[in-house]
């Protein structure tokens, strides 16, 4: 049984009427949390680094939830258009992920100098 | 009684005549000279001074005086010897006789040079070590070889000391008492078992010599009685060289010493004395002190200088020895309690140390050391017995060098105590006194710190340190955990010790600083690397304490404070110098009385410093300008503790751990968070999740559902159940609009009208074939011909083709499904479709074999109306 293409004899009407986006501006709100994060190894501090720690893991995961949140409703609308490259699903997924590590390592960084200031 | 009569006899054995006089002219001629007066036979310094050294080497000479103390005793003597030698420019020669009941001579040698004396110790010490001590004790055969040594000697001043523990004859006196008669009759009847030879005495006072006994006492034990034994050895020889008076007022009652002015025949020790009135001594511990306290004084008025005409050092210390002549080897360092009960704290733990680097070693003091300026270091070690007052006395040996000066350290403590002496001697002190205080991890044992001194390792045990709570030390910037304590090590070295080699997670160090003069551009340099188990810090100078570490990191702070009782004035700068050119640099922090002072530095204090590139910290103390009333040099009277902190060490284990249990609880409130969403958005599947899988033939074709789902309905289904049309399908939605239970709902098979009149709609086939799949079965109106429509999400476990041929291959379910398929339709319209769609043009299309799987000869149930496409088979 082969699949044909869909184009081919096609039993309805399907195509997308004007569409939807990504939302490109929570998954940008995503990327600026990496950057953040990654901008953090170039600075020294205790303090600084249970910052950008607590925002990298806790702001990662409100930023996806957002975003996902916002890219469900509107692939629940007609003619929703994702991104060609990569999908915005992944794409905040996968945001989400690395900028978490990077906040755990944050959180490395300052448990060590944590164990310097207080001498454990 | 019979000891004492063994002692009598030996006293009158031993201290044969021929010193008339000598006492009183020794003391006369010590005070008219000024100098040492070695003034044997008559005072004449031409005559070469013979003498030999009777070493008792009887078994029970263990008893009285330990290996190293009889080698220490003899070695006292040797070395007063060779005073006499250099400093009375008097040619003197040596010969040891080793004796138990038999002798051993090691032969005559000059003794004019540390050479010769190193030579003869090491002679001794192999000839008088315990393994060879042994047998019993015949001091007639030692004095009778003595005297058949100093016979050849008839030019010289001739002198036998006899080193023993006062047990005369132990040949087994019960069994053979003839050996005892004979020492008595030697001794003092003038008699000789061997009638061939003149007696001792009469030979003794033929030859002049002089005959002396030193005495270790027997069945004493313990470093206090051979201390004092030694000092008995050191006044009892100064007393042959003429320098002691012995006791004028006698302890016959204690029964031990003498009136050498007795004529009591009965007292212990006077049995000679009648015939020999002024040549016997017994030293006594009764009169040890006495004897000791007058040594020390007639030593102290001693002026090498004087008599060697060296030039004089410069007066850098107030001792009264601290100038020693050319060639003068500082061979020891005492301090003797000058009121008390003459306990002797003394030491051979010091180190000589000179400007071009080269150090002695400790316990090598005896060595020649060939350079000019010698600095001696004495380790004080217990203050305790510093009570009463002390006096410093350094016992030199007179070489042939350059020239030496000693400069002495003392602490504060010792300095207080010698200046409440009643009568002390001037006291070496250092113009700075420094201290260390370490803060160290109290759970580490085994401290040893090691410290560089102008390029010379010092290093000291943990037994040296005294340690000090001092919880003010322990402030801002150190925190530690569990409680430290600060050591702080007392000792005497004049300059920066830095180097820690213990594993010290946090240390502190402070010292007392100098004035400006001093303390300006110094600087000490930190190592660049990773954190090793020891830092190392070098300083250039003296002056500063600058802590460092070869962390990556450093967190630290300056704290400057006033450890003085003066009212401090002065200002203190801070800078860290990097070496790759950053510098960082405060500002002069005025520091006006005895308060902590914290030296800001801009990004320094508290904050993180890397210390990769290697730094120099420097700091300058000094007066501050505007200070009109600060009058010149009165910095020199502040002394300023600079205390630096830091935090070079990390606990990895402690911090992954941390990191371990932060990543657990994140994680768990990240995935709560993530549900939270979930829940919040979960949504119907939305057109693109969609697609159309329709039978045509032997084909399946895919085809997004995109913008036929009917929005509208979409939204009116959730929560309700309705019906979405797209096409001429209706499909039907019975679950609230979930993802998982709309996927259960899959199986829904709908078709005109049938929602209409089954709001429900039928369940049958609603088991999941799939992650969120749909199967819509309908009839074509038009050809009366059966298509399936399978809508299968893109996602899931059988979603896709696999989807769809997973359907397909459910008969049993197909079945049912057909079953419930209505009737055909009559017409094409579509009940309830709002799709302006004229319906699949695929599905009207003319039936044809479902599947290329699917044998000629349809052998699945066949849908109704008779003529359609056979559905496939599954294989059923």
């Amino acid at each position: 049984m082969a699949l044909t293409s869909p184009n081919e004899s096609p039993a309805f009407s399907l195509a997308p009427t004007k569409g939807a986006r990504p939302p490109a501006i929570a998954i940008g709100v995503q990327a600026m949390l990496l950057v953040l994060a990654l901008g953090g190894f170039f600075v020294d501090g205790l303090a600084l680094d249970i910052v950008i720690a607590l925002i990298s893991v806790f702001g990662s995961v409100l930023a996806f939830g957002v975003a996902r949140m916002l890219d469900d409703r509107r692939r629940t609308s007609a003619g929703y258009s994702d991104w060609s490259i990569v999908s915005a699903r992944s794409l905040s997924l996968w945001l989400m992920l690395i900028t978490w590590i990077i906040g755990l390592v944050h959180v490395w960084r300052a448990a060590i100098e944590f164990t310097r200031v207080y001498n454990l | 009684m019979r000891s004492w009569a063994i002692r009598a006899l030996l006293v009158g054995m031993l201290v044969v005549s021929w010193l008339p006089g000598l006492v009183g002219n020794a003391a006369a001629q010590t005070s008219e000279s000024g100098g040492t007066a070695f003034d044997l036979c008559g005072g004449d310094r031409d005559v070469p001074l013979a003498v030999v050294l009777l070493l008792d080497k009887s078994g029970s000479i263990k008893d009285a005086a330990p290996e190293q103390a009889r080698f220490i005793a003899v070695d006292r003597f040797t070395n007063t010897l060779l005073r006499v030698s250099t400093e009375t420019d008097r040619d003197v020669e040596i010969n040891v006789v080793l004796f138990d009941t038999d002798t051993e001579t090691l032969g005559w040698s000059p003794l004019d040079s540390e050479y010769d004396l190193e030579l003869l110790s090491a002679e001794i010490e192999d000839g008088w070590s315990d393994q060879n001590v042994n047998g019993d004790t015949d001091q007639v055969v030692a004095f009778s070889t003595a005297y058949d040594l100093l016979e050849a000697r008839s030019a010289s001043c001739r002198v036998t000391v006899m080193f023993t523990d006062g047990v005369i004859d132990t040949v087994n006196p019960g069994k053979n008492p003839l050996d005892l008669e004979r020492t008595e009759a030697e001794a003092c009847t003038n008699l000789s078992l061997d009638r061939d030879q003149p007696s001792l005495r009469e030979r003794a006072h033929d030859f002049g010599t002089n005959d002396f006994v030193l005495l270790l006492e027997p069945k004493q034990t313990g470093i206090a009685d051979f201390r004092n034994r030694l000092s008995h050895t050191m006044t009892l020889f100064t007393s042959i060289t003429g320098d002691v008076n012995p006791p004028t007022i006698p302890d016959p009652s204690g029964g031990i010493g003498f009136d050498p002015n007795s004529t009591d025949p009965d007292e212990p020790g006077m049995q000679c004395n009648p015939k020999y009135p002024q040549t016997g001594l017994v030293l006594s511990a009764a009169h040890a002190s006495e004897l000791e306290a007058y040594f020390l004084k007639l030593g102290a008025e001693l002026d090498p200088n004087s008599e060697s005409g060296v030039e004089m050092c410069p007066q850098e210390i107030d001792v009264g020895t601290d100038q020693l002549p050319n060639g003068s080897l500082i061979s020891r360092l005492q301090i003797i309690n000058f009121n008390g009960g003459g306990e002797t704290l003394q030491t051979d733990d010091f180190e000589i140390r000179q400007p071009n680097g080269h150090v002695e070693p400790a316990g090598s003091a005896f060595g020649v050391v060939e350079a000019s300026d010698v600095e001696l270091q004495l380790e004080v070690t217990d203050s305790t017995l510093l009570p009463g007052g002390w006096v410093l006395q350094t016992v030199d040996k007179t070489g042939d060098g350059s020239g030496y000066c000693v400069e002495m350290t003392a602490s504060a403590d010792l300095t207080a105590q010698l200046s409440s002496d009643p009568n002390p001697l001037p006291i070496a002190q250092s113009d700075e006194v420094r201290t260390v205080t370490i803060v160290f991890d109290p759970e580490i044992d085994g401290y040893e710190f090691s410290f560089d001194l102008n390029g010379t390792r010092y290093t000291t045990s943990s037994s040296t340190v005294e340690v000090l709570f001092d919880p003010e030390m322990v402030t801002d910037g150190v925190n530690v955990s569990g409680g430290s304590i600060n050591a702080s090590n007392t000792e005497l070295f004049s300059d920066i010790p830095v180097d820690v080699d213990t594993a010290i997670k946090v240390w502190n160090y402070s010292l007392s600083v100098l004035p400006a003069a001093v303390c300006e551009n110094d600087h000490i340099t930190v190592a660049s690397g990773e954190v090793p188990e020891s830092s190392t810090i070098q300083s250039s100078t003296g002056c500063t304490v600058i802590p460092g570490s070869d962390s990556g990191d450093l967190q630290s702070f300056v704290r400057i404070r006033s450890t003085d009782d003066v009212e401090p004035e002065g200002r203190v700068q801070v800078a860290f110098l990097g070496s790759d050119g950053d510098e960082i640099t405060s500002d002069w922090a005025p520091f006006v009385g005895a308060q902590d002072v914290n030296v800001r530095i801009d990004g320094l204090p508290n904050q993180t410093v890397d210390f990769e590139a290697g730094y120099l910290i420097e700091v300058k103390y000094g007066p501050t300008a505007d200070q009109a009333s600060m009058p010149d040099g009165s910095e020199s009277e502040v002394a300023v503790t600079i205390q630096l902190d830091l935090l070079a060490r990390s606990n990895g284990a402690f911090a992954t751990m941390l990191t371990l249990a932060v990543a657990i609880l994140a994680g768990l409130l990240s995935l709560l968070l993530l549900w939270v969403f979930n829940r919040m958005t979960a949504q119907l599947p939305s057109a693109h999740d969609f697609f159309f899988y329709t039978t045509k033939q032997s084909d399946i074709m895919r085809t997004p559902v995109g913008g036929s789902l009917d929005q509208d309905k979409l939204g009116a289904a959730r929560g309700t159940g309705g019906t979405l049309q797209f096409g001429n399908v209706g499909l039907r939605l019975v679950h609230p609009p979930l993802w998982r239970p709309l996927a259960d709902s899959i199986g829904v098979i709908d078709a005109p009208g049938a929602a209409a009149s089954d709001p429900t709609g039928p369940r049958e086939g609603t088991a999941p074939v799939g992650f969120a799949s749909l199967v819509i079965a309908y009839r074509d109106g038009g050809s009366n011909s059966v298509a399936l429509v399978i809508v299968v999400s893109k996602s899931g476990p059988r979603s896709g083709i696999d989807g769809v041929q997973g359907i397909l291959s459910d008969r049993a379910r197909l079945d049912r499904v057909e079953r419930r398929l209505p009737a055909p339709p009559e017409s094409d319209s579509v009940v309830g479709s709002e799709d302006p769609h004229p319906g699949p043009s695929a599905p009207s299309a003319a039936p044809s074999p479902p599947s290329s799987r699917q044998p000629k000869e349809p052998s699945g149930p066949t849908l109704p109306g008779g003529d359609g496409p056979r559905l496939p088979d599954s294989g059923k």
